[in-house]
């Protein structure tokens, strides 16, 4: 973690890769969902229930065409390619006709609306579905969607020119979430203003939740403002988000405490909207009441007015007070309908009301055609004022009641105030305190990020200087064996050139003993020759790049004891090589292991009488261990460990020549290959050389 | 002289160790090659001899070396680098170039073989394997190889 790169190196590659496997998933998963609701809508128009067609009463029903519109978008978006996955003729031929029918058909509804002339093609076949099931008009995609649908189709076809258009499809479906998510929410909150009122935004709920889910599925997947989705699963698994979790849990929550405090703060304010139409409704009542009383009262003194002085004007007061009266009962009427426990008090008001009114009526008849006197007597009787009595008593009562209930409801209505004022405060307050703690996580998280790029940055030049050091050192050791290489040999051969010499020319010179030590002068000089090659060649395999392929080590060996044979062919060595031995390894070096192994056996085993060589496999702790087995001069195990190292020898050369440097060799190169080489040995009972290369 | 000279096929040897020459003209001598071989010891002096140039000034250059032995590490211009401009020069394009080296580094010989050589030989520690080399190095380029 510590030396990933910033940029994306393979192993970010990979997540990004099965981050994309989850997002892909995603978008089936929303194109999915409309494909089945498309397909539920079409079902209620062929069926005729509209409850499958609008979903619920309020709701606009959803357009037989839309629904069809939903079904090919959903079935194009369930059949994108991939990002990065090469596309097929075939299928990408049919998802660009899709997209054109869908770009046709909202184009044609749009010109319907600019134009007038084109028909809605849908309600040629459903217009009779829709009168049966109660709607008065042609249900017509209104304007919204076919631009939402345009929109989604112009997605698809820029999606076949990828990836000049990455911005435009980004762009596009970045509009469409705006228009549909904002008509959405306003089904949500049940701000009906909003959905009910412009025309152009007539758009079903249903409709605008389609449309959400669609342009969110194509975002889930579309750089370069589309977001990339973790698998959840991957996500908590992987323990490199541990950083970011607080950040994404908050957002999570804000967005929940968001949608919480808008819905209840939406229904909070409904409630105090009905209290307050409660007061005012109660308060026309008390008014209507008054009106209807005050109707009767102001009637009969004007009838008194005119019965007295038989002047026409009083006659005024009487018919606007019967005006008044009939207003009042009239704007009472539906109210007293809906509470049948005023039915008998209100009937019998009406009912002396009635009586009394008619009683003024026959009273300025009878005046005009009598005398004043006459007049006197009706009014000074008690007929009337018992009647208005009554009255007045009915109403009381109605209007008490109605008093007591516009006390409970101001103060209903004073608690509906309170609690709306609460829940908007408190809500803010929430919200701008929750998106304060996310903004204070994301910018410690982006600090702290920085924090690990920077170390990551140092950690990567500190690594650079390492490795710059170690190509220095590598390039010291290089020259370093070149010089061996040269410089060594050159004395060397001087040495054994000039005692050979002495030897050719001198002979006569020297005895016996001289003789003898010039050769050994030449031997020693021989060997240290060999010393300096097996040096060379151990450095020169260390430097080496292990290249792997499938290496038949049964073949191999064969060959090997093969050329073994040729150079001692008076030796018999039974030799056992188990068939079809493979590994995957440097053929050069692996046959560099055979070579040291097979040689060591053949070597070590040239004082037994018949001596046997076997080359085989082992499985130990789920590893194929090859091993060269032979029973020759063995070894102490107790030395074991000594065997592999440079210049080790565990026997004497006058025993068995060899320079030490083999098994190093075959150490070093079991390493390159990630494996292990180690030997078991009894005394003159033979020795085992195990080794992995994977 | 010059007259004499000129039908004389002859080797030149570069070789700045003394031990390393002395074993040389000793296996050719033995090896019963009695032609002249004319020493050099570093690249400067080997590219002065063969384009008559420096202390070698005035030389008559088209008598031309049967095959040059040629030692890789040479003090001042290493014996690639001298192959180098053997073969990047016209006149001597076609002159033979024996590597005559200790070194048995494979970089050397890729190198050695890219730049044009005729062969590579590692000289062997041991004096029988020495002698023989050289003497059928000698045999080779004075006796059977034909040059241009």
């Amino acid at each position: 973690m510590a030396l990933m790169d910033t940029k994306n190196n393979s192993s970010r590659g990979n997540s990004f890769a099965s981050s994309e496997g989850f997002s892909v998933f995603l978008r089936r998963v929303s194109a999915t969902i409309v494909i089945l609701v498309a397909l539920v809508i079409l079902t209620g128009w062929t069926l005729e229930i509209p409850r499958l067609i609008a979903f619920r009463g309020t709701w606009p029903p959803v357009a037989p065409l839309t629904a069809l519109d939903f079904a090919i978008v959903g079935v194009i978006t369930w059949l994108l390619p991939s990002p990065g996955k090469a596309s097929r003729a075939g299928r990408d031929g049919l998802l660009l006709a899709l997209g054109v029918v869908v770009i046709l058909t909202s184009a044609l509804i749009i010109a319907r609306y600019l134009l007038g002339a084109v028909p809605p093609v849908d309600m040629l076949v459903f217009a009779m579905t829709a009168k049966r099931l109660g709607w008065e008009y042609d249900v017509v995609m209104p304007p919204a969607t076919a631009l939402a649908f345009l929109c989604t189709g112009f997605w698809f076809i820029a999606d076949f020119a990828k990836p000049r258009f990455e911005i435009l499809k980004s762009l596009l479906s970045l509009f469409v979430l705006a228009l549909s998510l904002t008509i959405f929410g306003a089904y949500l909150y049940g701000a009906s203003g909003l959905y009910e009122m412009p025309f152009f935004l007539k758009m079903s709920g249903v409709t605008a939740g389609l449309f959400t889910l669609t342009h969110l599925g194509l975002l889930a997947v579309e750089p370069p403002f589309g977001f990339k989705l973790q698998s959840p699963r991957r996500f908590w698994r992987d323990k490199n988000t541990l950083r970011e979790r607080p950040l994404y849990v908050s957002l999570v929550v804000v967005f929940s405490v968001f949608l919480v405090a808008g819905v209840a703060t939406s229904q909070s304010l409904n409630r105090l909207i009905d209290t307050i139409q409660n007061v005012a409704d109660t308060q026309r009542h008390i008014q209507e009441l008054d009106e209807l009383f005050m109707g009767l009262l102001n009637a009969e003194s004007g009838q008194r007015g005119f019965l007295l002085t038989g002047d026409d004007a009083y006659l005024e007061p009487y018919f606007a007070g019967r005006e008044q009266y009939e207003e009042g009962y009239k704007g009472l009427l539906t109210w007293i309908h809906n509470h049948p426990q005023y039915n008998d008090a209100f009937g019998d008001i009406e009912k002396t009301a009635r009586v009394k009114l008619s009683e003024l009526g026959e009273t300025i008849v009878w005046r005009r055609a009598n005398s004043l006197a006459a007049a006197n007597k009706v009014v000074q009787s008690d007929v009337g004022r018992h009647a208005m009595e009554t009255i007045r008593h009915q109403v009381g009562i109605i209007k008490d009641d109605q008093l007591r209930l516009l006390t409970l409801q101001r103060e209903e209505n004073q608690v509906q105030v309170r609690r709306t004022i609460t829940s908007i405060t408190l809500g803010s307050l929430l919200a701008t305190v929750l998106l304060l703690t996310c903004l204070n996580l994301y910018i410690k998280n982006s600090l702290k990020r920085s924090e690990v790029e920077d170390e990551v940055r140092h950690l990567n030049s500190t690594l650079e200087v390492k490795l710059h050091e170690i190509e220095v050192v590598n390039r010291e050791l290089e020259s370093f064996s070149y010089s061996v290489s040269h410089d060594l040999r050159a004395p060397l051969r001087a040495m054994a050139g000039f005692s050979n010499i002495l030897l050719e020319d001198y002979e006569q010179k020297l005895d016996d003993d001289g003789r003898k030590y010039l050769g050994r002068i030449i031997v020693a000089s021989d060997k240290m020759s060999r010393l300096i090659d097996g040096i060379l060649d151990l450095s020169r395999i260390s430097r080496r790049q292990v290249k792997r392929e499938t290496v038949n080590i049964s073949e191999l060996a064969q060959q090997i004891i093969g050329e073994l044979r040729v150079s001692e062919p008076a030796r018999k060595v039974e030799v056992l090589i188990e068939p079809d031995l493979t590994v995957l390894g440097d053929m050069n070096l692996v046959g560099v292991v055979l070579q040291n192994l097979l040689g060591n056996a053949w070597k070590f085993t040239a004082k037994k009488e018949s001596p046997h060589i076997t080359v085989g496999s082992i499985m130990k702790e789920n590893r194929k261990v090859f091993f060269v087995r032979d029973d020759g001069a063995g070894f102490d195990m107790a030395y074991s460990e000594k065997l592999f190292g440079t210049f080790q020898r565990l026997h004497s050369e006058s025993e068995f020549a060899g320079t030490g440097v083999g098994l190093a060799t075959v150490r070093r190169i079991a390493h390159l290959h990630g494996g292990e080489v180690w030997a078991e040995g009894t005394v003159n009972q033979g020795a085992t050389f195990y080794f992995t290369l994977d | 002289m010059p007259e004499s000279l000129k039908k004389t096929k002859y080797i030149l040897l570069v070789e700045d160790n003394r031990d390393d020459e002395d074993l040389t003209l000793r296996a050719l001598r033995k090896g019963n090659i009695s032609n002249e071989i004319v020493v050099v010891r570093d690249g400067a002096e080997a590219l002065d001899y063969i384009y008559g140039t420096g202390s070698f000034k005035g030389r008559d250059i088209t008598q031309r070396p049967q095959v040059v032995l040629l030692d890789l590490k040479l003090p001042k211009i290493s014996g690639l680098e001298v192959l180098k401009v053997i073969r990047e020069t016209e006149s001597t394009k076609s002159l033979p170039v024996v590597i005559l080296t200790s070194s048995r580094e494979e970089k050397d010989l890729v190198t050695g073989y890219s730049l044009g050589a005729n062969s590579y030989i590692c000289k062997p520690v041991d004096m029988n394997q020495f002698s023989l080399a050289i003497q059928q190095l000698g045999l080779y380029w004075l006796v059977l190889n034909e040059t241009p």
